[in-house]
């Protein structure tokens, strides 16, 4: 009940600020957009052969990941990294009865929450107005499996970031690892275009890190590309994951807590 | 003029200065320069790697526009674009006094103080990248292009610098609002892509599109020798247009603010 409450505040927090969420938003909206323009004048000019991936299938994918990149990429860790560790605001973290991964995960929800729901309207929109160019999954176990993968997608999103976060506790500037990390979950999570278009070498290693488990399949997942088998699979696959890189947060959280210093606060 | 130059050397000479003392930050701004010049061109390799032709643009000639966008903005990112991430802190905290006081114009002191030489790291990808292009495509290059593409580039980077300042100024009145220039960091991407991939959308939004695509592409059609009067028009007349309206809206916005006793 305490985190309900805890998440209702931030809640409150976030949405008082909802103007910044709406540029956010835009941001997560814009690179989406211009993919797309672009594929569609590969499509136009009949330069595209691909098996499954036909227009109509690459406009849902953009328009899902406008959904899919404000609600499931988190961006907890330059809180983490900045406003807690290196300005020392972690200290009021430490003094309360809560975990602190749990605090940053019910700090974090209500923006991922208003700025998927921006998403939303989106989609929608996009729906209405070219219905026959939507292809999502319709049936009930489809959606609901769909839901999972991307509720897991989230999870591992989460813990990610928040391993990136605390690295802060080594770095005394962590911003080219964060770089690095935004441009490496673009390349593998399928924020720049399916994975299945990238050249065989590279969607293997894409398949074998965390970040396709991010986006890519609960892209699929929604547009109904996934099987039953495939998406218990997946939703498998995803668990491993959390577990892994939950392990290694705990690892690197009891080890880079002795090293901070909280001065002033 | 003279002072202003005087002032500038002196700003490149404390940049530098700061760069040589926190040698730690000098290499993670480096490791993210490079990530995000890679990126640029690694991601525009493998958009293209599946088609031969978009809008009517060969792959060749979309790959010599990105490398020039890397050059292009490689070079807006060293001597722009922390400036105004330092603005959206100045106006938010009430400390633009402390330039608003001196005896030079604030636009410039806002717009220059700071240098980011680690950017070069863009520049010198993204040069390397074009030389390349234009090695496989066998373009011929002369002297007189190079001026006229060096031209092209500078109205170019007035032109972004200008639309930056108009929005940046917006903070003055929405100090909230601090991420606009995250936005404009992903906005200015749309000068990576050809315009005709834009003249689809909405002709509402095309509006707020088409000064984005003439910053780069002119300057590449340079090099292609296929600039048109549209294009280098285009750009000549929306950089003058926008840099003085940056001037005009900067002065009447200073009128609405207000400072935190700095």
């Amino acid at each position: 009940m305490r985190y309900v409450k805890i998440f209702a505040l931030h809640f409150q927090q976030a949405f008082a600020l909802r103007s910044r969420s709406v540029v956010w938003f835009f941001i997560a909206l814009l690179n989406p957009l211009t993919y797309f323009l672009f594929w569609r004048g590969a499509y136009a000019g009949n330069q595209i052969v691909f098996a499954q991936w036909n227009l109509s299938s690459i406009a849902t994918y953009y328009f899902l990941l406008v959904i899919a990149g404000s609600l499931l990429i988190v961006h907890i860790e330059e809180d983490v990294a900045h406003w807690d560790i290196q300005q020392g605001g972690l200290s009021r973290y430490l003094l309360k009865p809560f975990s602190y991964i749990r605090l940053k995960f019910f700090e974090e929800l209500p923006w991922r929450i208003i700025q998927g729901f921006f998403g939303v309207i989106i989609f929608a929109a996009f729906w209405m107005l070219f219905g026959s160019f939507v292809t999502v999954a319709t049936t009930a176990p489809a959606i609901l499996f769909a839901i999972g993968i991307a509720f897991c997608g989230y999870i591992i999103s989460f813990i990610f970031k928040m391993i990136v976060g605390i690295s802060a506790l080594w770095l005394t500037d962590y911003s080219g690892l964060q770089q690095l990390v935004e441009a490496v979950i673009l390349i593998f999570a399928g924020m720049l275009m399916p994975l299945e278009f990238l050249p065989n070498v590279i969607r293997q290693i894409a398949f074998s890190l965390p970040f396709s488990y991010i986006i890519y399949f609960p892209l699929l997942a929604f547009q109904g590309k996934l099987t039953t088998a495939e998406s218990v699979r997946t939703i498998a696959i995803q668990i491993v994951w959390i577990v892994l890189l939950a392990a290694i947060y705990q690892l690197l959280w009891k080890k880079g807590i002795r090293l901070f210093t909280g001065l002033g606060q | 003029m003279k002072k202003y130059l005087n002032v500038y050397r002196a700003l490149i000479h404390l940049n530098f200065s700061a760069l040589v003392v926190y040698r730690a930050n000098v290499i993670n701004n480096i490791l993210g320069s490079t990530v995000w010049g890679v990126f640029s061109l690694v991601s525009i390799i493998l958009l293209t790697s599946r088609t031969t032709s978009v809008f009517g643009w060969t792959r060749d000639e979309i790959l010599l526009l990105s490398g020039v966008y890397a050059l292009f903005i490689g070079i807006f990112h060293t001597l722009f674009s922390r400036n105004f991430d330092r603005l959206t802190y100045l106006i938010r905290l009430g400390m633009l006094d402390a330039i608003l006081t001196k005896p030079v114009d604030s636009q410039f002191l806002v717009s220059t103080s700071i240098i980011n030489f680690t950017s070069i790291i863009r520049i010198l990808l993204g040069m390397v990248f074009t030389w390349y292009v234009i090695s496989i495509s066998h373009i011929t290059v002369t002297l007189p292009l190079i001026g006229l593409f060096c031209i092209g580039i500078g109205i170019g980077l007035l032109l972004l610098y200008s639309i930056w300042f108009i929005v940046a100024t917006l903070i003055l009145w929405y100090p909230d609002l601090s991420n606009l220039i995250e936005f404009l960091y992903s906005a200015s991407n749309i000068g990576r892509y050809p315009r005709e991939m834009y003249s689809h959308v909405n002709q509402f939004l095309f509006l707020f599109i088409l000064p984005f695509t003439f910053m780069v592409i002119a300057p590449t059609k340079v090099l292609l020798t296929k600039l048109t009067l549209f294009d280098s028009f285009g750009l000549l007349l929306f950089a003058i247009v926008f840099f003085l309206g940056s001037r005009y809206f900067w002065k009447f916005a200073l009128r609405f603010y207000t400072s935190a006793s700095s």
